[in-house]
């Protein structure tokens, strides 16, 4: 949107724990595990920008 | 084609039988005769498949929390019949000259909604907020709850955007006028393009239609007339309550005339380019 992305600014992803639904921000590299209950499934979260359909 | 055909004697003649006009059934039946089979099927088809409404055709999501899918619920959107009568207004969006859709080719439609309370929220057709006046879902009087889209628990919420375009069936069927043609001819089966399926006795299995009325019945010692053709065509036109069933009729008949003679014209354009010898002109209908 703005501009060129920056390579060194790197925005943590933020998931959510399937077991404990805490809000996870995991870095790229970094073992997949909730920091609260060590649950090892993640899930990714909606964006935020508009998503467009076709009504077909 | 000459516009007077069908005010001839020897045109197509339609017979008016039935007007149905109310909130649970809006149907026009008629009897078109003095025409063929191949016309009044292409009636049928236009009238299915070419007679433009207005129907969503983008949705945009800002959010969705519902347990509907977004691509779920833009089907449905799509789906949902909106006023018509107004389409004449509206261009179509490959012709018009913006560059994605503008006022001219497109109506916008926002559905914002969130529940609140601990009961089940149900976001019909009465949640969607039209920026035309008339172009708007169908509604049948002040009881018409609408057409149910989704339900939402407490705390879900669905906040979109609808771009409604104008189009027509041979598209998308979302865009068919019609909720039901009925068509029918020849009820006795006395041109045998029908074979019924008998245990011991057709009479008695196999009922004649209403419309068998207007017909006169086959002997039992009649000979078959192979050379006979159909002649009266009954049909029952139903809609969706985007337009009035008679509009349907009169928008297919107008659009079937159009392009017979787009035909009538090219064919004798061709003809005078190659000075083709003079022939008795085309009528279109038969």
């Amino acid at each position: 949107m703005d501009g060129a992305p920056a390579r060194q600014q790197r925005i943590d992803v933020t998931y959510t724990c399937g077991e404990c639904g805490a809000d996870n921000q995991i870095k790229p590299r970094e073992p997949i595990r909730c920091k609260d209950c060590g649950y090892r499934i993640m899930y990714k979260k909606r964006t935020k920008r508009m998503v467009q359909f076709e009504a077909r | 084609m000459d516009a007077t055909a069908f005010a001839q004697e020897t045109g197509p003649t339609i017979t008016l039988l039935e007007v149905k006009d109310s909130p649970e059934t809006r149907s026009v039946s008629f009897i078109l005769s003095k025409t063929d089979l191949a016309t009044a099927n292409a009636l049928r088809r236009v009238m299915i498949a070419e007679v433009p409404t207005m129907a969503i055709d983008l949705v945009e999501f800002e959010s969705n929390t519902s347990v509907l899918t977004d691509e779920f619920l833009a089907h449905r959107l799509g789906l949902i019949p909106l006023n018509s009568e107004q389409v004449g207004t509206i261009t179509y969006t490959r012709e018009c000259s913006c560059q994605q859709y503008c006022p001219q080719c497109s109506v916008e439609l926002h559905l914002n909604v969130r529940c609140t309370e601990d009961h089940t929220r149900e976001v019909t057709t009465r949640d969607l907020v039209s920026s035309h006046t008339s172009i708007a879902p169908v509604l049948n009087g002040p009881n018409d709850r609408g057409i149910l889209i989704a339900k939402l628990r407490k705390g879900q919420e669905i906040n979109l955007r609808c771009i409604a375009k104008k189009g027509t069936a041979k598209e998308h069927a979302k865009w068919s006028p019609c909720a039901g043609v009925a068509f029918e001819y020849d009820p006795h089966n006395r041109l045998r393009h029908t074979t019924y399926w008998i245990e011991d006795d057709v009479k008695s299995e196999w009922p004649v239609s209403a419309n068998g009325r207007f017909e006169p019945e086959v002997a039992e010692d009649e000979p078959f007339d192979y050379n006979a053709k159909p002649e009266a065509f009954y049909m029952t036109v139903e809609g969706t309550g985007a337009l009035d069933p008679k509009e349907i009729v009169t928008t297919g008949l107008r659009i079937l005339q159009a392009k017979l003679s787009l035909v009538q014209l090219l064919l004798k354009e061709i003809a005078e380019e190659r000075g083709a010898v003079a022939r008795p002109p085309m009528n279109g209908f038969h």
